[in-house]
């Protein structure tokens, strides 16, 4: 029975959710909306564990003096370094919800932030960018910012790349693209939040829509403010939420940029030359494989390359009318788009298949890895 | 100046938009009327007295065609479950401000529907994939033999823990970067299951550094269950499997420093990963590991085919428990998704055909937007 349990709840909870999704209904969404919400909150005590764990280990490295034993110090110190930081940036100045004063809307027209809008918005505890602009949509007031593009005319260029974003199919559904600000960096992931939806590119954030009204948000690192809709007939501009980040200057920023950054940046910079000794490898043209993997891998780099692909090409092959300018290109993009796009199309398939064949496995009680058995 | 009467648009029509929760609004139809400039929509609700409002103005060339030549406009504005009313007016350039305005269309309410009519195929799919799987099912349950080819890098699976224990070193699998909720992480479990099963009898160590604190709980009970059904109860240890970080390069600096220092003679890499595959395959590459390694990032793909000596690829990652198990009603899921599989190469095939003829519809089957 203890076993039997989480099984049928298990496979009841997926069917209930696969369901779920053929079905565009409020009520169906709301459903699927708590279930998100309490796979959030399991996720904490599931992190409390996490970190128990952690503490355990290390604590045993440390008290059986195992080899390397000194680095499990240093996990404690950068366990307790920024915890403590934040509490004494609290202490010394504690976060502060804004209170705005209410008949702002009056103030408020398209074109640029009013200065007693701004004047208010900031004696309410926010930071606000240098240039904001106002923008009524239909009953409902919008501020940006000027840098981020505002996406009316989004092209199928746009909408693509945010599919690689996973953007979710609602939030294209809902708000039709039209009403999505889009930051200027196009690496946008879409996180679920319930009914609301994130546009997050790196640590910034760009948009949050609340129950399906757009609201926005700054991407400013000293405070986030949410501000909006305006509801008809109403004389303020509600604010959702605002809250202030520590402020730059603080020990928890300057721990955060001066330390977490630049070791997470050199991690992540050690890539470039492991692609390089990895590409060794994969190169050394031993089957005919290994050989094909070469020729695509070199004209890819040779097209990639503006040196060669331009002034090289010219100044070799410039004599040969018969070649386009772009050929480089064209053999790269045609590379990309056709052998390997195929290859990767096939392994996308397979993989959905493998996907789909292992959500039944589990919903039908058949694959329980999941509990650990 | 001289003015022309100008006729109000026909046959307006008003239908809440289909497969939607309420919020997509009302679709307003009619017929265009000749010598219109612009097209604005009026709209009332049904039960008041109140006149109707302008809601919206389209230029006539800029209004939206449909396929039979009737115009539209969707009004998102309206609230859910409130009865309208619409009405269209022409107006025209005309300094008189010519405007012809159309009858009232029938009362119409924007409400949430039961079935998203544009996942039809969809469901279609998913059923008959369950079918086929269940059939399948039912045959492995009868006895039938399923066939399936071998994969290399799981056959390498025993080889790599018998030199793990030949060289009297642990064998690290990382799970990869993504939570329980992932069908890759639960393919990642099986395969450290199988992989546990196989060091547990050899004594060999197992130290899974873990990404997330759920999938570490669900590792621990895994190699526990497999200590106790190998008789090794005493193998097990908590501090084997554990929780480094949720941080990606945080935890990558973490599990790479442990490769370093504890030369592993073998390493897993199984599951969900992003940039950080490269980074972890060619440290391990770097300290002289076997490196077994396996996917569904397809762009993680080719790093690990460069970078390891055995590579699961595409659905292999899915199938390798059922493989490393021999379970026979897991293999009969999997000759369901290759028979699937089978049907989707030869739907292509038949759309290639079909397109050369300009026949479009199995084109237009596969490329629905929801």
């Amino acid at each position: 029975m203890k076993r039997q349990i989480p099984i049928i709840l298990c496979s009841l909870l997926g069917f209930c959710l696969v369901v779920r999704y053929f079905i565009p209904h409020r009520l169906s969404q709301d459903f699927e909306s708590t279930v998100n919400d309490w796979v959030r909150i399991l996720a904490v005590f599931a992190f409390v564990i996490g970190l128990g764990s952690l503490i355990r280990v290390h604590l045993r490295r440390i008290a059986m003096k195992v080899s390397h034993w000194q680095y499990s110090i240093v996990v404690f110190v950068g366990l307790l370094l920024m915890p403590l930081a934040a509490l004494v940036d609290f202490v010394k100045t504690p976060n502060q919800l804004a209170s705005l004063p209410a008949n702002l809307t009056s103030k408020l027209q398209n074109g640029p932030l009013p200065a007693t809008v701004r004047q208010a918005l900031t004696e309410g505890g926010l930071s606000l960018p240098p240039v904001v602009t106002v923008e009524s949509v239909g009953k409902r007031w919008k501020i940006q910012e000027q840098r981020q593009q505002f996406a009316t005319d989004a092209s199928s260029e746009i909408i693509t790349q945010l599919d690689q974003g996973k953007i979710d199919r609602i939030l294209r559904q809902k708000f039709s693209v039209r009403d999505l600000q889009l930051p200027e960096s196009i690496e946008v992931t879409v996180q679920s939040k319930g009914r609301r939806w994130l546009l997050e590119s790196g640590a910034l954030w760009y948009l949050l829509i609340y129950q399906n009204q757009i609201l926005t948000v700054s991407r400013d690192t000293t405070a986030a403010y949410i501000v909006g809709p305006n509801p008809v007939g109403s004389g303020d501009l509600p604010v959702y939420a605002s809250r202030k980040f520590s402020k730059q200057g603080s020990s928890v920023n300057w721990l955060f940029l001066n330390v977490y950054v630049p070791l997470d940046a050199t991690m992540f910079s050690l890539l470039a030359f492991f692609i390089a000794s990895a590409a060794y490898r994969a190169f050394r043209a031993r089957t005919m494989d290994a050989t094909l993997l070469l020729l695509a891998g070199v004209i890819l780099m040779f097209a990639n390359a503006p040196l060669l692909a331009n002034q090289f090409w010219h100044s070799v092959f410039g004599g040969l009318n018969f070649l386009p300018d772009a050929f480089p290109t064209l053999v790269k993009d045609w590379i990309l788009q056709v052998p390997g796009m195929a290859a990767r199309r096939a392994i996308q398939i397979g993989l959905a298949l493998g996907a789909i064949s292992q959500s039944l496995r589990i919903l039908l009680g058949i694959d329980r890895a999941w509990m650990g058995e | 100046m001289t003015s022309w009467a100008i006729e109000p648009p026909t046959e307006v029509r008003a239908v809440d938009v289909l497969s939607d929760d309420g919020s997509e609004g009302i679709q307003i139809t009619w017929n265009p009327a000749i010598g219109s400039t612009a097209y604005r929509i009026l709209r009332r609700e049904a039960f008041s007295a109140d006149e109707p409002t302008e809601i919206g103005e389209i230029p006539a060339d800029q209004a939206e065609h449909l396929k039979d030549g009737r115009l539209r406009y969707i009004d998102q504005t309206t609230q859910i479950k409130t009865a309208y009313v619409y009405q269209v007016a022409t107006s025209t350039d005309d300094s008189d401000d010519v405007t012809a305005t159309s009858e009232e269309t029938a009362i119409v309410k924007a409400v949430g529907n039961l079935f998203h009519r544009k996942k039809s195929w969809i469901l279609v799919f998913i059923v008959t994939f369950t079918a086929l799987t269940l059939v399948f099912i039912q045959l492995a349950r009868s006895g039938r033999k399923m066939f399936i080819r071998n994969i290399s890098a799981l056959d390498a699976v025993e080889e790599s823990v018998g030199r793990a224990t030949e060289m009297g070193r642990p064998i690290f699998f990382i799970p990869g970067l993504q939570g329980l909720d992932s069908p890759a992480t639960i393919a990642a479990i099986n395969i450290f299951e199988s992989v546990a099963s196989e060091a547990i009898q050899d004594q060999t160590r197992m130290v899974a550094p873990s990404f997330d604190p759920i999938v570490m709980n669900v590792m621990q009970s895994s190699l526990k269950e497999v200590c106790t059904a190998a008789g090794r109860p005493d193998m097990y240890s908590e501090d084997d499997v554990f929780f480094v970080n949720d941080r990606q390069f945080a935890y990558v600096a973490a599990v790479d420093g442990m490769i370093a220092r504890d030369k592993p003679a073998t390493v897993f890499l199984q599951g969900y990963f992003y940039a950080e595959s490269l980074i972890l395959a060619e440290v391990a590459h770097s300290i002289g590991a076997i490196q077994i390694a396996g996917t569904s990032s397809d762009t993680q793909l080719p790093f690990f085919i460069a970078a390891c000596d055995y590579t699961l690829i595409g659905e292999e990652l899915f199938a390798a428990g059922a493989y490393i198990k021999k379970d026979a009603l897991q293999l009969g899921t999997l000759k369901a998704q290759d028979l699937v599989k089978l049907l989707l190469f030869g739907l292509m095939v038949l759309g290639g055909f079909l397109v050369v003829l300009d026949i479009n519809w199995i084109l237009n089957l596969f490329s629905t937007t929801l």
